[in-house]
């Protein structure tokens, strides 16, 4: 019998699975995402998609998951009822911040409410240094009546955050001992052990957080390991980690916080992983849905993943009005721009797309369901990309004399534009946003955006993404098989691995290697023994080495690689050469006398990467597809409408050719080719575009149009 | 469809939107760039620097989202000024132009300000800029000790650092040899430089997608629409002559602050005719300073969505007596400008609430609280560190104010851990102030307490450059007072705002930074917003029966209100 592999993504609205068998076969599922319990709506969704392709439970070698359960936790503040110990005198630090306006113009902000109430944040007797030594010693009494109190208050939760503890745990862990001598119901976190990072701030922001969902997680997990186990599984059960990779299920219940980005990160994992497949070594993913597109970078098939992340933002899409998370994440940009954003007339008279958003209640005015207000998707419908009729495969028809008259009403007439002008102008601004959203996004990594092609997913997605690139300078676009359910077949393309780090401050001339040495080789032993604890063997173990570095008296790292095994002269050499090799690449310069210094040393031990062997089921399609019909498109070219052909996906088999103007259409998604693209169809079955050459925004196009 | 445009030569709504955010990007890849290469926690963790790009008059277009307004608006306004002493004829490519004029930008010689030209095919076409305060200029250092400029520190006159790409030796070497810190200075000047290298060449790239040659009509068109904007936006606001009046400490003797708001059709004046003269010490504001404060606290009331620009600039003039504290003169010291200058658009919000009361919040701490140390670390080297700090801000019509938050001021705090290992400073306590905020239906936001000392062997110096220790900030509607400030020697003995202190190795200071004043009757205040504010020690029981006439005690079950003791007419 067949043995499979299980990706499961639990997102907003759906609950997306794929199996991959021994064959490489691929096999797609969705269904609703249940309320108020997520873990409903996977098992019947794996029930039914069992059934359906003809697997048991048995069957399954290995489940990989991701769910946004953490991250709605903390948006909704639907954790458990968390307490917060730190040094005395600074009680206050969750709330003190960085005592900044996010919005320099906005008199009424709002900034997040701390997931602990200043009621429940305690502070105790004890004082270390920067450098590590011991000011004033625990008292340890004041800590054991904390817990008492506690326990009284029936706190189920708390995080421990001491000054410097980042660089001594002593204190903390000896909290962590009382409390489990007084109050051993109590869970604690330590930021020692959650985010060992210097920034008292952020470390106490994402230790409160990791243990504010931490019983919410364990429920969960734990009882989803038992049902399937009860349904006759039993293979390895594993989550997905933000910053890509997986980990068991007991990891994931003692550090919570690091699955908090677990499903969208898969799309960007599905990104390195198709950019492997079909060798090209950098993308940019793009995704974009109903109410907010996301963007990531794949870097010489690698995701990049940031330490620094915000979650739960006041303004959803202001930087710094969330709350601060410490842990490894996958970098991607959340921009307020999908289908739903709706259009509107500023006070300068100009056209602005959301970041309101109709969502799915009340929804574009072409839905039909009571919207009035133009989004982006009538504006789409309005320019020919979708067709009303096969919307979500035809289950949902579009009202495109709604959409048209949503955008004459609210932004044609008051701009005294036509209303294919506007809607053009919708479209095209809120790719421009888009664009420029990632261009910064890009920049912020120091990456030239240019050598990036697109990585096109999610429903709005490939209808976009021609125009985007035209933004962007950017001449190849990949769209997947699949491209609905990328997140969770991105799970089953990652290693199981985990990541370490620990604050080491040094200039890189006067370091202590010895010491250092054993830091990392300490790390490294934590991760193989997790790793050997789910069966790998230390054969197949790589281990990843990072330092976060900078010149002295800067404050911002950049990550550099550094060499395995002990480390001596020579290595600090290589380091050497490392950091300003990559030091250039981001800031056009780097200094030759200026002295270097180390602040985080990072390390990531991971198992072999899944071997995948893609097939595909070409049935009944042909590399000289005939289209189903033609439809009048709009393409600024041409500025004009033009007939064009529209194609069927699943009749595109590989080496099919198609030349732009043309439409693809499946059942989630639609494809827009720009005239200044051709696609073709490659050996898995990805639609690869590629501009024909010469820019769209070609001077004489663009001349007539801007100047 | 689009063949051509309607009008030959103009730009229509969606392409300006296009462009402009396109060249917004542009200054946002310049500050990151900065911020991410700075050598100071003032840019790095504060972020108190600024970018903008200019026209090839010299007129703003657009700025990056960072930055605070002392910077912003002063900069909008200084390009003009390094083009009457250097003519736009003899700028070459590679050029880059510095200055630190304190009376005529960012008013004061710490805040050094660049700017690049922008060459396309030769020809000029505008300007990139950034103002930074640097760690350190020379002279007295960063207080209000200083009796004229002279002892400032060091006074950059408009020239050239870079000469068609050449560095200017000479004016590096005077800067090496007249600060304290030449390191960390130098570094983030060429931090500037270098950012602004690449906002050009990302700027050269758009122009070439667009097919355009230069910047002039794009701004003319951005200029011209928030003029318009900023116009409409202030002829709904009722005619009429507003007039409020704020003190402050002073040095010595309190400042007052005087203002009269005049709209009128679609312009709005502010004059400060009755504030107090000029000060001796360095606490005195540039007339710029004045106006990028004053502007920036109208345009957040009344059009905080409309962009910041030449264009809504425009509708509004500040002026000032000559001599006074907020017009300063050569060769008046300015090194402490902000305390009083953060002041001035306060003063004008309070007018304006008369005019829109909905739209004005109250008084809050107003100044930053800005600690500079300077003496010897454990091992005798010497240090100098400055880190920023902020009280509360006023509560507003419709919600309680922030707490330790900056206003009109957009820098950040500095943490307690990289202060402490960034230099000698040991940080003790860093906590919300209790019943600081003014009482009201709305709260004012909470001040600090910040309790503070050196880890050194020797004797170590703290110039004072705090204030509203003697006026608290106001409430507005009939919410009460926040908090005024207290400065504390050793926990227990008072001392005055401005001064230079001496202090010995075991001693520390205390700080305790004013609260917001509230907004409108406490007795509105909801009773359970009350009590939660007694159960979570932001507010005294004290005060909830003194100042919201609630009495609240505690049960077995925790606090609760006592009903039969409150008097309320809910």
């Amino acid at each position: 019998m067949s043995v499979i592999r299980v990706g499961i993504d639990i997102g907003g609205t759906f609950t997306d699975i794929v199996f991959i068998d021994e064959e490489g076969n691929r096999m797609f599922g969705k269904t609703l995402t249940t309320y108020p319990d997520p873990s409903e709506g996977f098992l019947k969704g794996l029930n039914e998609n069992l059934l359906k392709y003809g697997f048991t439970y048995s069957d399954i070698k290995t489940i990989i998951h991701g769910t946004t359960l953490v991250v709605n936790a903390l948006i909704e503040r639907k954790g458990v009822k968390t307490a917060f110990i730190t040094t005395n005198g600074f009680r206050d630090q969750l709330e003190i911040g960085n005592e900044n306006r996010y919005d320099l113009y906005d008199l009424f902000i709002e900034k997040p409410t701390p997931l602990v109430p200043r009621s429940l944040r305690f502070t105790v007797e004890e004082r270390i240094l920067a450098n590590g030594e011991i000011l004033q010693s625990l008292k340890e009494s004041e800590a054991a009546e904390i817990f008492k109190e506690l326990q009284a208050q029936n706190v189920e939760a708390v995080a421990v955050c001491l000054i410097h503890a980042y660089k001594n745990s002593v204190h903390e862990k000896r909290i962590l001992e009382i409390a489990q001598e007084v109050a051993p119901n109590i869970r604690v976190s330590l930021s020692s052990e959650v985010s060992p990072e210097i920034r008292e701030y952020q470390r106490a922001s994402t230790t409160i957080a990791n243990v504010y969902v931490q019983p919410l997680v364990e429920n969960y997990l734990t009882k989803l390991e038992k049902e399937l186990k009860n349904q006759g599984f039993n293979g390895q059960f594993h989550m997905m980690l933000s910053g890509g990779g997986t980990c068991t299920i007991e990891t994931a219940c003692r550090f919570p916080i690091r699955i908090l980005e677990s499903g969208p990160v898969g799309g960007t994992i599905a990104g390195a992983y198709y950019s492997k497949l079909c060798d090209i070594s950098n993308l940019l993913v793009f995704d974009m849905g109903g109410t907010t597109a996301k963007a990531s970078l794949v870097d010489n098939g690698e995701p990049i993943i940031t330490n620094e992340f915000e979650v739960g933002r006041e303004n959803r899409f202001k930087k710094g009005s969330g709350i601060p998370v410490k842990v490894p994440v996958v970098e991607m940009i959340e921009i307020g721009a999908g289908g739903g954003s709706i259009a509107h007339i500023n006070r300068l008279n100009l056209l602005k797309i959301g970041p309101r958003s109709a969502s799915s209640d009340p929804g574009p005015a072409c839905y039909g369901k009571g919207g009035k207000l133009p989004t982006v998707t009538d504006a789409d419908l309005v320019l020919g990309y979708l067709n009303p009729d096969f919307f979500l495969g035809g289950d949902m028809r579009l009202d495109a004399d709604a959409a048209y008259k949503a955008i004459e009403e609210h932004v044609a007439k008051p701009l005294g534009l036509d209303v294919v002008e506007a809607a053009w102008g919708i479209h095209h601004i809120v790719n421009e946003n888009m664009a420029g959203a990632a261009r910064i996004h890009a920049v912020e990594k120091g990456k030239d955006i240019r050598n990036y092609p697109l990585f096109a997913t999610g429903g709005a997605g490939p209808v976009h993404v021609c125009n985007m690139a035209n933004i962007l300078d950017v001449s190849t676009i990949i769209s997947p098989v699949g491209a609905g359910v990328c997140s969770a077949f991105g799970f089953l393309s990652s290693p199981l691995a985990f990541d370490f780090v620990r604050s080491y401050p040094g200039q890189l001339d006067q370091l202590n290697l010895q010491k250092i040495t054993d830091l990392l080789m300490e790390m490294e032993k934590d991760g193989e023994s997790l790793l050997a604890q789910s069966g790998i063997s230390s054969d197949d173990i790589t281990v990843i080495r990072k330092c976060e570095m900078r010149y002295v008296g800067q404050s911002y790292e950049i990550g550099v690689p550094i060499p395995n095994g002990p480390l001596n002269e020579d290595s600090i050499q290589m380091i050497l050469s490392n950091f300003k090799h990559q030091y250039k690449k981001l800031y056009v310069e780097a200094s030759e006398t200026v002295p270097i210094e180390t602040v985080n040393w990072r390390v990531v031990v991971q198992g072999p990467t899944p071997e995948l062997s893609l097939n595909f089921n070409s049935d009944g399609s042909s590399i000289n597809p005939e289209p189903k019909g033609k439809r009048k498109v709009y393409f600024d070219q041409y500025s004009d409408y033009i007939p064009t052909p529209v194609y069927d996906r699943t009749k595109l088999s590989p080496g099919a050719i198609v030349s732009g103007p043309a439409i693809i259409e499946e059942r989630e998604s639609t494809m827009v080719v720009t005239p200044n693209f051709s696609l073709t169809v490659d050996p898995f079955s990805n639609l690869i575009l590629n501009s024909k050459g010469g820019r769209v925004n070609d001077k004489n196009v663009k001349k007539s149009q801007y100047v | 469809m689009i063949k051509t445009s309607k009008k030959a030569n103009m730009f229509d709504s969606v392409q300006v939107e296009v462009l402009w955010n396109r060249l917004i990007t542009n200054l946002e890849e310049q500050a990151k760039t900065l911020i991410r290469t700075s050598f100071s926690n003032l840019l790095s963790d504060a972020e108190d620097l600024s970018c903008g790009l200019f026209d090839s008059k010299g007129n703003m277009i657009a700025q990056a989202n960072t930055g605070t307004p002392g910077h912003i608006n002063t900069m909008a306004l200084g390009i003009r000024h390094f083009l009457e002493h250097i003519p736009s004829q003899s700028l070459h490519p590679g050029d880059v132009l510095i200055s630190n004029n304190p009376y005529e930008i960012s008013g004061h010689l710490l805040d050094v300000t660049i700017v690049t030209p922008i060459f396309y095919n030769d020809n000029l076409i505008g300007y990139f800029a950034s103002v930074c305060h640097v760690p350190d200029i020379g002279g007295r250092g960063y207080s209000a000790e200083g009796e004229s400029i002279y002892e400032e520190g060091l006074y950059i006159p408009y020239m050239k650092y870079y000469s068609a790409g050449q560095l200017n030796e000479s004016l590096q070497s005077i800067i090496e040899a007249n600060v304290r810190s030449p390191y960390e200075v130098l570094g983030d000047l060429r931090a500037q430089v270098i950012a602004q290298e690449v906002a050009i060449k990302n700027l050269i790239e758009t122009l070439n997608e667009f097919g355009l040659t230069e910047i002039d009509a794009l701004g003319d068109e951005v200029i011209k629409r928030s003029e318009a904007a900023m116009r409409k936006v202030i002829s709904d606001i009722p005619d009429g002559v507003y007039k409020n009046e704020i003190y402050t400490d002073g040095v010595g003797e309190p400042i007052k602050i005087k203002c009269s708001v005049t709209i009128k059709g679609d312009e709005i004046s502010v004059d400060f005719k009755g504030t107090s003269p000029a000060s001796l010490k360095g606490v005195n504001v540039s007339l710029y300073y004045t106006l990028a404060y004053v502007t920036y606290g109208l345009k957040v009331a009344i059009a905080p969505d409309i962009p910041n620009n030449e264009g809504s600039f425009r509708p509004l003039t500040v002026t000032a007596p000559k001599g006074c504290v907020l017009n300063a003169e050569h060769p008046m010291p300015t090194a402490a400008r902000h305390i009083i200058g953060h002041f001035a658009p306060v003063c004008a919000l309070g007018a304006l609430h008369q005019a829109i009361p909905d739209k004005v919040i109250a008084e809050g701490a107003t100044s930053l609280w800005n600690i500079q140390v300077y003496g010897e670390d454990l091992e005798g080297k010497p240090f100098s560190y400055v880190t920023f700090n902020t009280g509360g801000m006023g509560a507003s019509p419709i919600k309680d104010g922030l707490s330790a938050t900056g206003f009109p001021s957009g820098v950040r705090g500095t943490p307690v851990e990289i202060t402490e290992i960034s230099s000698p400073l040991i940080i003790y306590h860093k906590e919300l102030r209790q019943d600081s905020g003014g009482s009201g239906k709305y709260r004012g936001g909470l001040g600090q307490i910040i309790r503070f000392g050196v880890r050194t062997n020797k004797p170590w110096r703290l110039p004072f450059m705090f204030d509203g220790l003697n006026f608290p900030p106001r409430g507005l509607s009939g919410g009460k007072s926040g908090a005024r400030a207290e400065v504390l020697f050793n926990n227990k003995t008072p001392l005055t705002s401005k001064a230079l202190y001496t202090l010995q190795p075991e001693d520390t200071i205390t700080l305790k930074i004013p609260g917001g004043g509230g907004y409108g009757n406490p007795e509105q205040r909801d009773p359970e917003l009350v009590l939660l504010d007694v159960i979570n020690g932001y507010i005294s029981q004290e005060t909830a029966k003194t100042d919201y006439g609630i009495v609240i005690e505690s049960t077995p079950k925790g606090l609760q209100i006592d009903w039969s003791q409150t008097k309320r007419n809910c």
